[in-house]
């Protein structure tokens, strides 16, 4: 057999049918195994969503517990994905490694053994990413809570425990009137005594809160700005699509119905391309806005926050170069 | 406690672990708003703003020597050394 006529001969073919027979059996265990690990994510994954709950409801107000379970089923999809990685470790790409090292490059075999290996490779990270997708998706569902109530009760809770501050020297009321997010100096009106103001774990969590509410209240610009960046994306790929069916004609003269619609579709690219930046923008620009409207006393402090974090994503804008 | 955890599906396991796991630093406390005040440890008085950040406003015992600057709580102007 020499490496020039390879799959000539009798022996030839029998190998190149074990050869296939090998790559079919070992695909189709890598199908099983893929499905048995499906079987287990969709037991985790239900069992986190109907669980879940019940630790929230025990829990105590910095959710310690939930946090734990939370980890405790991300390890879990964790090690599966380890256990998948490993499988095309340790049984898909030594078997890849023994055939390329005979097979003729552009053989059949080297042909069957190559698209086999990618199909594989595509199966595991198509698993890889479905299964962070539907982590993302159980976690968001427990996880999605209506802060609009929860910020009132803090804020009434907060008053509340304020009004019944008294002066540790003279027992006049303080009359606190505003919101302290941390242990702070009250002077007693009455008799000037330093009292040291302790505002308690709520005051401590209503700044975190109201970031948590702000963010949903402007969520509706975050889905906008999200949806735009998907279509521009989405008009890049047709655009490219279409590039590759022009004639060498069309390229050349730039003219032709095809590349009158491909620069109808740039421009559309470019219309979301310019507006996806602007909508992040409004997003970050109304959580602030909503922010200084909960916390009128932190307005200095959001605005630097903002501005900070605008020169940060501002940096890693970047715009694609068509080149038409 | 093993035969307990056999019957118990995968689930049950980890949601009994992530509620009976202790916390590093302890359980978390809930505390409502409160007031204290540092005392005269002479005569046992609040320290008062305007007259007593260093000296007890009450019976004159000195708590710092030190000449007080501007901050965030206590300004200059309550320096009661001067």
């Amino acid at each position: 057999m020499g490496l020039f006529n390879w799959g000539q001969s009798q022996e030839d073919k029998q190998e190149y049918e074990a050869l296939k027979s090998e790559l079919a059996t070992l695909e189709n265990r890598l199908d099983a195994f893929l499905a048995k690990l499906n079987e287990r994510v969709d037991a985790l994954l239900s069992g986190f969503i109907e669980e879940a709950p019940s630790v929230m409801a025990e829990d105590d107000r910095f959710g310690q517990a939930y946090y734990r379970f939370s980890s405790a089923m991300k390890g879990q999809a964790g090690s599966m994905r380890e256990k998948l990685r490993e499988v095309l470790e340790k049984q898909i790409e030594p078997v890849y490694s023994r055939y390329s090292d005979t097979l003729s490059a552009g053989s059949e075999g080297y042909s069957i053994l190559h698209e086999w290996r990618h199909r594989c490779a595509r199966k595991a990270d198509e698993w890889e990413e479905q299964l962070q997708h539907r982590v993302d998706e159980a976690t968001e569902q427990v996880e999605r809570k209506d802060y609009e109530p929860v910020f009132a009760q803090m804020m009434n809770d907060y008053w509340q425990q304020c009004q019944l501050i008294n002066c540790r020297q003279c027992g006049a009321n303080l009359n606190i009137k505003q919101v302290y997010y941390y242990s702070a100096y009250v002077a007693c009106s009455h008799c000037q005594t330093q009292n040291i103001f302790e505002p308690g774990t709520i005051a401590r969590d209503i700044e975190h809160t109201a970031r948590k509410l702000a963010e949903q209240r402007s969520k509706h610009f975050m889905d906008a700005h999200e949806r735009r960046k998907r279509e521009e994306r989405s008009l890049y790929q047709q655009m490219h699509e279409l590039q590759l069916t022009l004639s060498m004609e069309e390229r050349v003269k730039r003219s032709g119905p095809k590349y009158e619609q491909l620069l109808s579709l740039e421009s559309k690219r470019l219309q979301a391309e310019s507006e996806a930046p602007e909508l992040l923008d409004r997003y970050y620009r109304n959580i602030f806005d909503e922010l200084t409207k909960l916390l009128p006393d932190l307005e200095e402090h959001h605005e630097k926050f903002f501005k900070s974090l605008q020169a940060n994503y501002q940096r890693y804008e970047s715009k694609r170069s068509t080149n038409l | 406690m093993q035969e307990e955890n056999k019957k118990l599906s995968f689930i049950e396991r980890m949601k009994q672990r992530a509620v009976s796991q202790q916390s590093y630093g302890g359980q978390a406390e809930n505390s409502g708003a409160n007031t204290e005040n540092a005392t005269c440890p002479n005569c046992g008085a609040g320290r008062a703003k305007q007259d007593g950040l260093t000296h007890c406003a009450y019976c004159g015992h000195p708590f710092i020597t030190t000449t007080l600057t501007d901050g965030k709580y206590i300004k200059k102007s309550d320096n009661s050394n001067t």
